[in-house]
C-alpha cells in the first residue's frame, strides 16, 4: 500500500483505511522505511489521518516508531474551527523536549575534568525513580510556575533573563491556566520540579566534532572542539497526570460529540469545545512546568560547571519542545490558515524570517536538536522553508526506539556497556543499572541515517555534530 | 487455568496481560502485573492500606483508572501498592484496598519509570471461564 513518490518520501494512500481524510507521508530512506513498517507505525499514521478536522497529510519522521494512538515521530494538524485535539496527540510527557548549552570552553579542557564534573552533576540534578527535587512548594506556588514556565525559574534565580530569548515560546506558553490543572496532577509535580527522571532522559557533555553548516554554525556560536551540553527531559509526573486526566474525560466527552475513534488512545474532543479549550490550557501549564524544568537543570549545570572547570558560563543556544500541541499559521492547500499542530516525538522547524525565532537567528533559521542514544552522536539542523511547505514546520526527533526494552536488555550487561563507553571516552553516572541496558545504543536507530534523510529530504538542514565525553541519566 | 499475568512486548513501551476467573482476579492480577514492572516485588510489604474507591463508564476503563490509580500513590504519596483487596466489584465500579508500603529508597529497588496507563488496545475479554485484561503502559 506504501507508494514512494520521490527520494525519502513514502505516501500511505487514503485508500490505506476506511475513513482517511488525508494521505499519509513517511519520510524514510530503504532501511528505515523497512523498520517502519514492520511494526504498527503505518496503522498508526493512517488512523490519524480519519480523526475529524485533519488537514494536509499524516505525516511520521525517519525516526518514526510504534507508539499507542498516535505513532511516535509524528505530525499531525487539525483545522481550528473544524479540526479536534487529541491529548493522547500530544503524549504524556508532555513539552518533553531538548536544550543545548554551549560553553567557553575546548574538549581538551574538559575532558580531563570529566569524572569529577559528572560526579557534581550528578549530585547536584536529582535523576531517577521515586527521586523528589530539592526544591519544596506549596501548591500556590506552583501554579505561578504552571502560568510562567521558565520565567518563573529566572525569577527565583535560576538563570537570567537572556536565557528566555533563546527558548521555544521564550519559555512560556501564555494560554497556561493553572486552574485547568487537577490537584492530583499538582501533587504529582510539586515535588518533581528541577528532576530530570529516569527512562531516555539524561543530561549529556559533548563536544562540536564536526561542522556541516558553517554559517549557521557561525550565527548559532558552535565552533569545532567547542564543549556543549545537552539536556533531554519534560513535565514529570505532572504533565503525565495532565494526559492521564483529560485522556480519561475526552472517552465520554467524545461520545457527546459524536466522534468515534478506532483505537480510545486517540480520543479526541473539538478544539473549539470548552473541553478542547480546558486541555490546551491545562496542557500549556505542564509545558511551562517542563520549561521551568529545564531551566533549573541549566542553572545546576552552570554551577557543577563553575566549582570543577574554569567556567560555568553556558548560554542556552536553544531549547525546543518535541510533545506538544501547537496554534500556528501554515499554507495548506494554498491557502494560509490557522491550524492545530500535533507533534508527538517531533520537533519544530522553522526557517529564516519567522518571527517565532530568536532575532539573532532570524537569517538562518531555528535550531532543531536532535539527540542521538547513549553513547552516539547528536545533531543541530536548522528549520527550513521545505519543512514548511511539507511538514507543517516540523522534523524528527531523535533516534528512535528500533526495539523492545526486554530485548535490549538481552544485548549487553550493565558492567559490558559502561566498560564498552569508557573505552570509546565517555563516562556514564546512572541512577539504575537496568535503566542504562534498556537504553543501550543498540535499541535504537542510527540517529545519523534519521539526520541524512531529515537533511536530503530538505526538511531540515544539517549544521553541526556533536559527542559526547560524559552522560548522567535517570 | 490459574489466575496470573505475562508482560507484554512492545517497541517503546510494556503491556501487562493479567487473567483469573472473575473479573476480580484479572483486576487483582493486573495491579500484580504493574508492581512487577515497576519494583523488585519481593522487597515490598503489605503491612500499610490506603483505600481505594473507583468508578467508570465501562470495565475497561475501570481497570485504566485502577492502575492509574497505583501510579498516582506511587508518585504524590510515594505509597507502592503491592497488592489489590476487592470489597465490591460492579464491573463499572470498585471498592476495596490498597495493601503496600511507604516508599523506602534504601530499600526498594526501582526497574522502570512507568509514567501512566493507555487505553491503546486496552481490552479486556471472557472466553471458556477465564477473564482476560490486556493493557500497555507508558514508559
Amino acid at each position: 500500500m506504501l507508494k514512494q513518490i520521490g527520494p525519502y518520501r513514502y505516501v500511505v494512500p487514503k485508500s490505506h483505511q476506511k475513513g482517511m481524510l488525508v494521505e499519509g507521508l513517511i519520510y524514510a530512506d530503504e532501511t528505515l522505511i523497512k523498520a517502519i513498517e514492520h511494526d504498527l507505525t503505518l496503522g498508526q499514521v493512517a488512523n490519524v489521518a480519519t480523526l475529524p478536522g485533519m488537514v494536509g497529510r499524516s505525516l511520521a519522521m525517519p525516526d518514526a516508531h510504534q507508539g499507542y494512538g498516535f505513532a511516535i515521530g509524528g505530525v499531525a494538524a487539525a483545522d481550528m474551527e473544524r479540526g479536534v485535539v487529541s491529548a493522547g496527540g500530544v503524549g504524556f510527557d508532555i513539552n518533553c523536549g531538548v536544550r543545548l548549552l554551549a560553553s567557553s570552553l575546548h574538549v581538551d579542557e574538559v575532558r580531563p575534568a570529566i569524572e569529577p564534573l559528572l560526579n557534581q552533576m550528578f549530585r547536584d540534578i536529582p535523576c531517577g525513580t521515586g527521586k523528589s527535587g530539592i526544591v519544596s512548594m506549596s501548591l500556590d506556588e506552583l501554579d505561578d510556575v504552571l502560568r510562567n514556565g521558565a520565567r518563573w525559574a529566572v525569577q527565583a534565580g535560576y538563570g537570567t533573563p537572556d536565557d528566555l530569548n533563546f527558548i521555544e515560546e521564550n519559555g512560556c506558553l501564555e494560554d497556561a491556566d493553572p486552574s485547568k490543572v487537577s490537584k492530583r496532577a499538582k501533587q504529582r509535580g510539586k515535588d518533581q520540579l528541577g528532576t530530570l527522571g529516569s527512562g531516555n532522559h539524561f543530561a549529556e557533555v559533548q563536544h562540536i566534532d564536526e561542522i556541516f553548516d558553517e554559517e549557521a554554525a557561525r550565527v548559532f556560536g558552535l565552533k569545532k572542539g567547542m564543549v556543549t551540553v545537552l539536556i533531554h527531559t519534560g513535565s514529570r509526573g505532572l504533565g503525565h497526570q495532565v494526559c492521564t486526566d483529560y485522556l480519561d474525560s475526552m472517552q465520554s466527552a467524545m461520545q457527546h460529540y459524536g466522534i468515534h475513534v478506532v483505537d480510545r488512545q486517540l480520543a479526541c474532543v473539538p478544539i473549539r469545545s470548552p473541553e478542547g479549550q480546558n486541555y490546551l490550557r491545562a496542557m500549556a501549564a505542564a509545558a511551562n512546568f517542563a520549561f521551568a524544568n529545564r531551566q533549573m537543570i541549566t542553572h545546576w549545570t552552570r554551577e557543577a560547571f563553575r566549582r570543577i572547570t574554569r567556567s560555568g558560563d553556558l548560554r542556552i543556544v536553544y531549547d525546543v519542545a518535541h510533545n506538544i500541541a501547537k496554534v500556528e499559521e501554515h499554507t495548506v492547500n494554498g491557502k494560509r490558515m490557522r491550524v492545530l499542530v500535533h507533534r508527538k516525538g517531533a520537533t519544530r522547524a522553522f526557517p529564516a524570517g519567522r518571527p517565532e525565532i530568536p532575532k539573532q537567528y532570524a537569517d538562518v533559521g531555528q535550531p532543531v536538536l536532535i539527540p542521538g542514544s547513549m553513547g552516539t552522536s547528536s545533531y543541530v539542523l536548522v528549520g527550513t522553508e521545505k519543512a514548511m511547505e511539507e511538514t507543517f514546520g516540523s522534523s524528527c526527533h531523535g533516534a528512535g526506539r528500533a526495539k523492545s526494552r526486554t530485548a535490549a536488555k538481552k544485548d549487553i550487561t550493565a558492567e559490558e556497556l559502561l566498560k564498552q563507553l569508557k573505552e570509546r571516552g565517555i563516562y556514564v553516572r546512572g541512577a539504575s543499572k537496568s535503566g542504562l541496558t534498556e537504553e543501550n545504543p543498540s535499541a535504537y536507530k542510527d540517529v545519523t541515517a534519521v539526520v541524512d534523510v531529515v537533511h536530503n529530504a530538505g526538511i531540515a538542514k544539517k549544521v553541526a555534530r556533536l559527542i559526547p565525553i560524559g552522560v548522567i541519566k535517570g | 487455568m490459574e489466575a496470573g499475568y505475562r508482560i507484554l512486548e512492545h517497541p517503546a513501551d510494556l503491556g501487562l496481560e493479567a487473567w483469573g476467573e472473575t473479573l476480580s482476579d484479572a483486576f487483582r492480577q493486573s495491579v500484580l502485573a504493574l508492581l512487577s514492572v515497576i519494583v523488585d516485588a519481593a522487597a515490598v510489604s503489605r503491612q500499610a492500606s490506603r483505600p481505594v474507591d473507583l468508578q467508570a463508564s465501562d470495565p475497561e476503563q475501570l481497570l485504566v483508572r485502577l492502575l492509574s490509580e497505583v501510579i498516582f500513590a506511587l508518585d504524590a504519596e510515594r505509597f507502592i501498592v503491592a497488592q489489590l483487596v476487592i470489597d465490591e466489584m460492579k464491573g463499572t465500579s470498585l471498592k476495596g484496598t490498597f495493601k503496600g508500603e511507604r516508599l523506602d529508597p534504601a530499600k526498594h529497588v526501582f526497574k522502570l519509570d512507568v509514567k501512566a496507563i493507555t487505553y491503546h488496545q486496552l481490552s479486556i475479554t471472557e472466553k471458556g471461564g477465564l477473564v482476560r485484561a490486556k493493557v500497555f503502559v507508558d514508559i
